[in-house]
């Protein structure tokens, strides 16, 4: 068992992070040119994009992880799923958050049902649905193949509610959709700088984050074991 | 992947899974005939569904047929979660899941059971309330009769089978009755979509030309899902 000390030490990864953020905030906000039809409110997609592929990878990694818990049965991999989740679902919070505040300026709305946008809204449903289901039941033994079967269902389901949500709204024309050539087209170099080193900075983030909320976990274990070897230490001297 | 539990799974010949999934459907359909708890809950619960969506959208009849296909599969969604979670409340709730669990069968065998039994429950609801939906809506639904049956066989058995694997799980949790729609909808919803779109593809006179997105998207779903769950129900019954 590690010292405490070890786990709150300031990591190099979170001193990476940390100048990475302030850089891209830089590159984003001050740097990469003014858009010229959205204004700069198309600065905040320098995060939302970013943002947008964490959440999409962490859902990954909970899939993943679930089955290699499954097939394994240790801990770990149950911690590695629950963190992913928990910080997975910051972020797609985040993503629904800046989105919305991009849309009312540019599409002149605050959500529109575009195939986009509903998939980030079920991805989050599926994501509170399994925080839900750790809250809930964590007193049950089976809870974690519960919680692992959970999230490999919601991985198979990624490309299912990704042509879904594509085909529902591909009948209508109407519908404002960001294609990626639209998108990425009229970008300039700068604006690609940006948003890559903006993905670089959250992926490093998101490691961090889960790094620090697997320690949380684990901590909570050695807890836990403390506590049943204090029991049981003192019903042995019959306290 | 699954190393450990194929093996278990190939123990069980091809004939003597479905022998004894027929068996234990045979139980439950015969504990149904003599209570008809499920199929009346279920059917009320429809009926209830149609009205109170009539009062929710207070429409004339053109609105009606446009959002009938809506209404048909909400109601069936939802009676089908109420038919799913009697799967396994009462076997819960009178220990007689244990006894189930300890019967030399295979788990697979157990579930494939009671997913023939809600698949059977819901498709009886879904030809009662068709002729009622057809009634109430004023919605001919005689021409359409045979590609409506289609769908909706497709979509109740893709549904089924990860309402099936979920009410296990929320049988099980300290809230069950709200447990199985939270993570139940957000992953059935490529299903709900799907039956939606085709339902008013075929309201519109549509032929499966044009929704052979839907049928693919349909078939894979279910088949993905159902094998997942065979596979998956035994780290869910567990103890």
């Amino acid at each position: 068992m590690a010292g405490p000390s070890s786990r709150y030490r300031v990591t190099p990864l979170g001193v990476i992070c940390l100048i990475g953020l302030i850089v891209s905030l830089y590159l984003a906000l001050v740097w990469a040119p003014r858009e010229r039809v959205m204004g700069d409110i198309q600065r905040i997609m320098y995060f939302h994009v970013a943002t947008a592929w964490i959440a999409e990878l962490a859902f990954v990694l909970v899939g993943l992880s679930s089955v290699v818990y499954l097939w394994l049965r240790e801990r770990r991999w149950d911690i590695v799923a629950h963190s992913a989740a928990e910080v997975g679902f910051v972020f797609c919070c985040f993503v629904m958050i800046t989105g919305p505040i991009w849309g009312k300026p540019v599409w002149g709305t605050w959500w529109t049902w575009d195939p986009r946008l509903t998939f980030a809204m079920i991805l989050w449903l599926i994501y509170v649905a399994y925080l839900m289901l750790r809250a809930y039941g964590d007193d049950m033994p089976q809870m974690k193949q519960f919680l692992a079967v959970l999230g490999i269902l919601g991985t198979l389901d990624v490309p299912f509610i990704h042509f879904a949500t594509m085909w529902w709204r591909g009948l209508h024309p109407e519908s404002l959709t960001m294609t990626p050539e639209g998108f990425g087209a009229g970008m300039e170099r700068e604006m690609l700088t940006a948003m890559g080193v903006a993905v670089v900075t959250f992926t490093l983030l998101f490691f961090y984050l889960m790094g620090r909320r697997m320690a949380l976990e684990r901590m909570r274990d050695d807890v836990e074991e403390l506590r049943e070897r204090i029991e049981t230490a003192g019903e042995r001297v019959g306290v | 992947m699954h190393g450990v539990r194929v093996v278990h799974l190939q123990g069980a010949t091809f004939m003597s899974l479905f022998t004894k999934a027929w068996l234990i459907y045979r139980k439950d359909m015969l504990v149904e005939y003599r209570t008809r708890e499920r199929l009346t809950t279920m059917f009320i619960f429809s009926l209830v569904v149609l009205v109170i969506f009539n009062f929710a959208f207070n429409t004339g009849v053109t609105a009606v047929q446009s959002i009938a296909p809506g209404m048909i599969w909400v109601a069936f969604a939802f009676a089908g979660m109420l038919g799913a979670n009697r799967a396994f409340a009462p076997e819960k709730d009178l220990g007689t899941f244990e006894g189930l669990l300890l019967a030399p069968i295979d788990r697979g065998a157990i579930y494939l059971g009671k997913l023939i039994g809600n698949i059977t429950l819901i498709g009886i609801i879904e030809l009662a309330m068709l002729p009622l939906f057809a009634l109430f809506l004023n919605i001919p639904i005689l021409p359409y009769l045979s590609k409506l049956l289609v769908i909706l066989f497709l979509g109740t058995v893709g549904f089924a089978s990860i309402a099936t694997l979920f009410a296990a799980v929320a049988v099980n949790t300290r809230m069950r009755d709200v447990m199985l729609p939270i993570l139940l909808l957000p992953i059935a919803s490529p299903i709900l979509i799907a039956g939606v779109e085709m339902t008013t593809t075929t309201f519109q006179g549509g032929d499966w030309e044009e929704m052979s997105n839907w049928l693919r998207l349909l078939s894979a779903f279910t088949v993905v899902f159902l094998v997942a769950s065979v596979l998956l129900f035994d780290y869910i019954v567990e103890e």
